[in-house]
């Protein structure tokens, strides 16, 4: 009889880079590794590392702080507005076996951190044996049940589901759903969109906090097969960078959550800010809707010298647009007026609504679409959104001929 | 009488269409007998469907909905357009209505019936006003759908409307994010089931298998509800898919109208080639008859490409109404198939010519007739097809244009085959250690397994040997007593579940330096039809290929202009590596077990397009490819070959060697020295024989027969066994060809999922002449099994086709083309054939 590795090897299948399999070492245990202890709780036990940063502690640019504000970083996060209590907070990263996700993707090492007495206390639950999840579960539901919120970066798409997964899968009840949940990664992505070109933490660790890691840390991508490898061979000394990155990043997560907090909370006018950064403030605040800090923010901009054609448009548009919503037609119409001198599109086709609906200016209306019809033949987008817009003018175009011609 | 009666007699009065008519069956109307709703149905449900005009049930849809209301599986298999859907609409509905958190989960064939059901579906609920949110009670979840209307989708909808792939790629991988919908899940319906057979269907029992794992996690136990085309086994097929106890509803209730099935046998315009008149032409002008007369109609063809041919030859010869006659083929705009729907339901298509792409239940109202272009490949398909005239309780007619193909004689002969219920039987097997690879791999994904578990039918002894085989590869690592899935792979994502071979060489096509990707083939084809240098036909066009990267996975194709096609030379070697089945009769020896095929791309012939001669033969290096495979072979015995020998003389009609046959052969024999070329004796008192290597009869004139390279020395009993060799390897080359074309009367397959090999000397068969035919899917999909249990039945449909064919020597539509060496014999496959069936083999 032919094992079944030998037949499916005659069937044609290629196997997949046949594994070494690494000699069980002699070496220390995951727990003196990693100066870790043991917790036992309902369901098992759970390896456990703890370390605090006191507070007053520099990670990069930014301080430690025991105190501050979260009002405003609520708000632009659509969190209710509230001053949430800062220490209720835990801040949270996994490692997991995996990125694409589904069911077959674990967490082996939830990190979680908040501030206490002491200073940011930090927590992190290691799974030595996957047949031990649900006790590392119950070690994150029994954590949270002193929580209010929780701050992560990409939870929302990432942590979150994975962890409510395991949940599931070990049949228990799902701890955090009733938390507030704030996920840093789409305020940062607003706040930095035009300013940098990638807004992964690892880069804003290092553009916005200034700070480099040790040679303890490892690349991301290299991480589960560590934790695959550790599983196999039992060489704790495998996981150890794995945990200094972990706790890095939730460090990270904290000093972000403290930085971004502070540009909120300052007065962004006298405060030594990136002019960028305060014109990506200006649109967290209009995409919250609160205008009259917007505007005020965008009329600081206009009068600054830094920005460059494209962005003076924009900001001339964003403007515009809000002006237009507050029925401050006047102001909106000079602001269009600027964008239209310098070849914007969509500035003329404003003026022209804004001439034909309000102003009852038949003419000066088609003079604008004619203007705008000029600028499209000579853009250089793509033919596809050409031709839309083509059509979209030329409706709007026959319609004020009409008009015209109508009435003489 | 009606317009449409009055076309028909017409056409029976028309001589050119009427004489070649094979077979004309007019199945007169039938009633429906009524049922009424069963009381057990919610009353909102019954005023629905009696506000839609629908007040009774048809028999089968009443027993259905029954049995399923009893807790039993149940399998439909009635006739196209009976009603099937409503058998698993009602109870899924009714269902809802008494549980609200009741989910169900339909499984479709293709993205375009999906969308179909959908309608159905939503109809039924918005008619009935039956529940607050009905909106979103039913929606399809598919590749298609936005990814910000899914998670609206998981939270609310309860019933979903899917496709095979989806449910491995996405929904099982990701099962606790549909948790709630698990936990309710109370019904699985799988429509179209006769498709999933072989690897497409062997890969569903195991998508079930895992299916039913996660449906167990959540604590639900659902119920299947499946419907089939009229198929031999709908009973066998259903429960091999779901390995559970199924019930089979197969008497239809459904009124009939009229209908009017024809077989039409395209006439023969070359007695002895037996070469009939093309399905082209003569479909072409039988479309014009019904075109004339108004008479909306659908033909379906066999291939894409067929389609084009046929929709540009009927547009030309109707220049008038070319906007009438349209084509539907997958390839064309979603928007473009939509409007063709829309004009054969509205009338303002008259003429639609369809791939398969319009067989399956896409909603397009009826037409009045159906033309088949050349047998669909199974009896199943052909009644789908069919099934399709017949607008309501409207008489109709459906005509089967027959093509040259052995099956299509077959029926052209023998039409009752066609009628009665169908012999052939839709095959699948769960444990072909390939595609159960896979899917362990993902079920192991989707939740651990559980020491001496089991999965499905599988038992946990050959289970745990996957499970360590996995662990081996180092997916998979036990921890106490669980195997977990530790590794980065997404399993669900890396197989297909429509063909077990994975790797695709992309065909790109080269034009003045842009590069763009026309197509792809699966690796094994890929050797023999885009090697380099290879014609490679595809929609109607001849492309080079220029090179074929295997590493890479890259063919480069530019323009042909060449006046020839190419042919590819195989070698191919056999190897029995084990017989597991044998049974032994007086004239042969039957076998069935697990063998290797290694085929071998060893060349090319260039053969010009009109002539059919071959213009050079060129060499290639290719890798040889490998196949374990179980396949059933019929090995001669010593005194079947006995009795073909002493009948060699009768079998020899006398040739006309020419007038100039003595000088040849004389020289020849001078050339040879007289001596045997085979065994080397030398001539005494008896001149020797000089024999043609290339049959006679075969080459086209006597010169090229008589060429001296042609010619050959040899002593009578040398001479003796040279021909009967030959005249062996022509029975069984006829005998294989005859076995692989109908085959697919007992087994529904594909003429690619078989493959054969005849050899008058097989090394893995004691040396004895042998004709061999095996499944082509690695391991199997037990093809080749049944039709060992079932040779009887095989050989004797393939003597009776062969007795009814009216050909000299051997046609394409009996043993094959006579332009091959060893290939062609028509009386010697005839007489080998009555020493197989002399005794009962029963």
């Amino acid at each position: 009889m032919t094992s079944l590795s030998e037949r499916l090897k005659n069937l044609g299948l290629s196997k997949g880079s046949e594994i070494t399999v690494l000699a069980k070492k002699d070496t220390r245990s995951l727990v003196d590794e990693l100066n870790a202890s043991t917790i036992t709780n309902d369901l098992g036990k759970i390896i456990v590392v703890e370390k605090t940063f006191p507070y007053g502690y520099l990670h990069g640019d930014i301080q430690l702080v025991d105190q501050i504000d979260t009002t405003e970083i609520h708000k632009t996060s659509k969190l209710n507005g509230i001053n949430c209590n800062l220490k209720k907070i835990a801040f949270l990263d996994t490692e997991t076996t995996g990125l694409s996700g589904g069911t077959g993707t674990l967490a082996f090492l939830i990190g979680v951190g908040r501030f206490g007495e002491q200073g940011f206390h930090l927590t992190q639950y290691i799974l030595e044996d996957p047949s031990e999840e649900s006790s590392l579960l119950l070690a994150l539901s029994i954590y949270s049940e002193e929580i209010e919120e929780i701050v992560t970066f990409n939870g929302k798409s990432f942590d979150l589901p994975l962890l409510k997964s395991r949940f599931i899968l070990n049949r228990m009840p799902v701890p955090f759903t009733h938390l507030k949940h704030l996920d840093l990664l789409h305020i940062s992505r607003r706040l930095w969109r035009q300013r940098l070109p990638s807004r992964s933490l690892k880069d804003l660790e290092h553009e916005i906090l200034h700070l480099p890691r040790t040679e303890e840390e490892v690349p991301g991508w290299m991480i589960p097969e560590l934790y695959f490898n550790f599983l196999k061979s039992g060489d704790a000394s495998l996981i150890k960078n794995v945990v200094y990155h972990n706790a890095m990043d939730i460090v990270s997560l904290a000093a972000l959550f403290i930085g971004i907090t502070q540009m909120l909370n300052k007065d962004l006018f006298y405060y030594d800010l990136d002019q960028m950064d305060v014109f990506s403030i200006g649109q967290v605040y209009e995409r919250i809707g609160e205008y009259s800090k917007s505007i005020e923010i965008y009329e600081y901009c206009l009068k600054q010298s830094t920005f460059s054609k494209n962005f003076m448009i924009e900001l001339n548009n964003r403007l515009g647009c809000i002006y237009k919503k507050q029925s401050q037609s006047d102001k909106a119409v000079n602001l269009w007026k600027n964008n239209a001198e310098n070849g914007d599109y969509a500035a003329c086709i404003e003026l022209a609504k804004y001439y034909e609906h309000e102003a009852k200016d038949t003419k000066t209306a088609l003079l604008w679409t004619q203007k705008a019809d000029i600028i499209i033949v000579n853009s250089k987008i793509s033919r596809y959104k050409k031709n839309t817009q083509k059509k979209e003018l030329h409706l709007r175009r026959t319609r004020l001929e009409k008009r015209i011609n109508g009435n003489v | 009488m009606t317009q449409f009666d009055e076309f028909l007699l017409r056409i029976k009065k028309y001589p050119d269409f009427f004489e070649n008519v094979a077979f004309w069956q007019t199945q007169i109307a039938q009633q429906a007998q009524p049922f009424p709703f069963p009381s057990w149905l919610h009353n909102r449900l019954v005023d629905t469907f009696n506000s839609m005009g629908i007040n009774s049930l048809y028999s089968h849809q009443f027993e259905a909905i029954n049995c399923v209301k009893g807790g039993m599986n149940t399998v439909i298999s009635t006739g196209t357009a009976s009603g099937k859907s409503i058998c698993y609409q009602i109870p899924i509905i009714d269902q809802l209505i008494k549980d609200q958190k009741s989910s169900a989960i339909l499984l479709f064939p293709t993205k375009a019936l999906t969308y179909d059901q959908l309608k159905s579906f939503s109809t039924i609920l918005s008619t009935g006003k039956i529940f607050e949110n009905q909106k979103s009670i039913a929606a399809v979840y598919d590749g298609d759908t936005p990814s910000q209307q899914r998670n609206a989708i998981r939270n609310n909808s309860k019933i979903i409307l899917t496709n095979p792939d989806m449910l491995n790629v996405a929904i099982l991988p990701h099962h606790t994010i549909w948790s709630e919908f698990f936990q309710n899940l109370k019904y699985i319906v799988i429509d179209e089931i006769h498709l999933y057979r072989g690897v497409f269907g062997s890969n569903i029992a195991n998508l079930i298998r895992r299916l039913k794992r996660v449906a167990v996690f959540y604590g639900s136990s659902p119920r299947f509800i499946m419907t089939s085309a009229t198929i031999a086994n709908p009973k066998e097929l259903a429960s091999n898919l779901i390995e559970e106890e199924t019930i089979s509803i197969e008497a239809d209730g459904s009124p009939k109208g009229e209908k009017n099935f024809v077989i039409y046998n395209p006439p023969v315009i070359d007695k002895d080639l037996g070469i009939r008149e093309s399905l082209l032409t003569s479909t072409s002008k039988i479309s014009e008859l019904f075109l004339i007369s108004n008479i909306q109609t659908l033909i379906f063809c066999r291939t894409r490409r067929f389609v084009e041919l046929l929709v540009r030859e009927i547009q030309a010869l109707n220049p008038r109404s070319t906007k009438q006659i349209r084509g539907y083929r997958s390839g064309y705009l979603k928007k473009d198939r939509r409007e063709i729907e829309e004009g054969l339901k509205n009338g303002s298509i008259s003429l639609a010519i369809a791939t398969n792409a319009l067989e399956l239940g896409i909603d397009i109202g009826g037409v009045d007739a159906v033309l088949l272009a050349g047998y669909p490949g199974s009896i199943a398909s052909l009644h789908q097809r069919a099934g399709r005239s017949g607008r309501s309780l409207n008489s109709s007619v459906a005509i089967l244009i027959a093509s040259m193909n052995p099956l299509d004689q077959f029926f052209a002969r023998n039409p009752k085959y066609l009628m009665e219920r169908p012999l052939e039987q839709a095959l699948i097997d769960a444990n072909n250690p390939l595609i159960l690879l896979s899917h362990i791999k993902s079920a192991a994904f989707e939740l651990p397994f559980e020491e001496s578990a089991n999965f499905g039918l599988l038992n946990w002894t050959h289970l745990e040997e996957y499970l360590e085989y996995l662990c081996e590869e180092g997916v998979l690592q036990k921890k106490k007593t669980r195997y977990y899935w530790l590794s980065e792979h997404y399993p669900s994502g890396d197989f297909s579940l429509r063909s077990t071979i994975s790797v695709r060489i992309l065909l790109k096509y080269e034009d003045d330096g842009v590069i763009e990707t026309i197509g792809d083939v699966d690796y094994n084809s890929a050797l023999w039809m885009t090697h380099p240098g290879a014609i490679y036909l595809q929609d109607g066009l001849a492309f080079y290929v220029k090179t074929l990267d295997l590493e890479k996975g890259i063919a480069i194709l530019t323009k042909s202009q060449a006046d020839y096609l190419t042919e590819p030379i195989i070698s191919v070697d056999i190897d029995a590596i084990s017989q597991l089945k044998v049974k032994t009769f007086q004239n042969f020896i039957l076998q069935y077990g697990e063998i290797e095929v290694t085929s071998k791309v060893t060349g090319f012939k260039k053969i010009q397009i009109i002539t059919r001669e071959i213009l050079s033969a060129e060499n290639l290096e290719l890798p040889e490819n490998r196949l374990q495979t179980t396949g059933f072979w019929i090995e001669l015995t010593e005194k079947c070959v006995g009795l073909m020998r002493s009948k060699s003389i009768w079998l020899s009609d006398p040739n006309d060697y020419g007038r100039k046959w003595k000088s040849i052969r004389d020289s020849v024999r001078n050339r040879d020295n007289f001596t045997c070329q085979s065994c080397g004796r030398g001539e005494a008192d008896v001149s020797f024989h000089v024999h043609h290597k290339i049959p006679f009869k075969m080459l086209f004139s006597i010169e090229e027969a008589n060429e001296f390279g042609n010619l050959v020395t040899l002593c009578p009993d040398c001479h003796r066994r040279v021909e009967l060799n030959f005249k062996i390897r022509s029975g069984l080359s006829g005998l294989k060809y005859l076995l692989t074309n109908l085959a697919p009367l007992l087994v529904l397959c594909d003429s690619t999922d078989l493959g054969s090999y005849v050899d008058p000397n097989a090394k893995f068969s004691n040396l004895k002449p042998v004709v061999l035919i095996y499944d082509s899917i690695p391991a199997g999909i037990g093809l080749s099994s049944s039709l060992y249990e079932r040779i009887y039945e095989l050989l004797k449909k393939c003597r009776e086709l062969l007795n009814q064919c009216d050909c000299k020597v051997g046609c394409p539509s009996c043993v094959g083309p006579t332009s091959e060496v060893g290939i062609g014999g028509k009386k010697e496959t005839s007489f080998l054939l009555s020493l197989l069936l002399e005794q009962d083999i029963k």
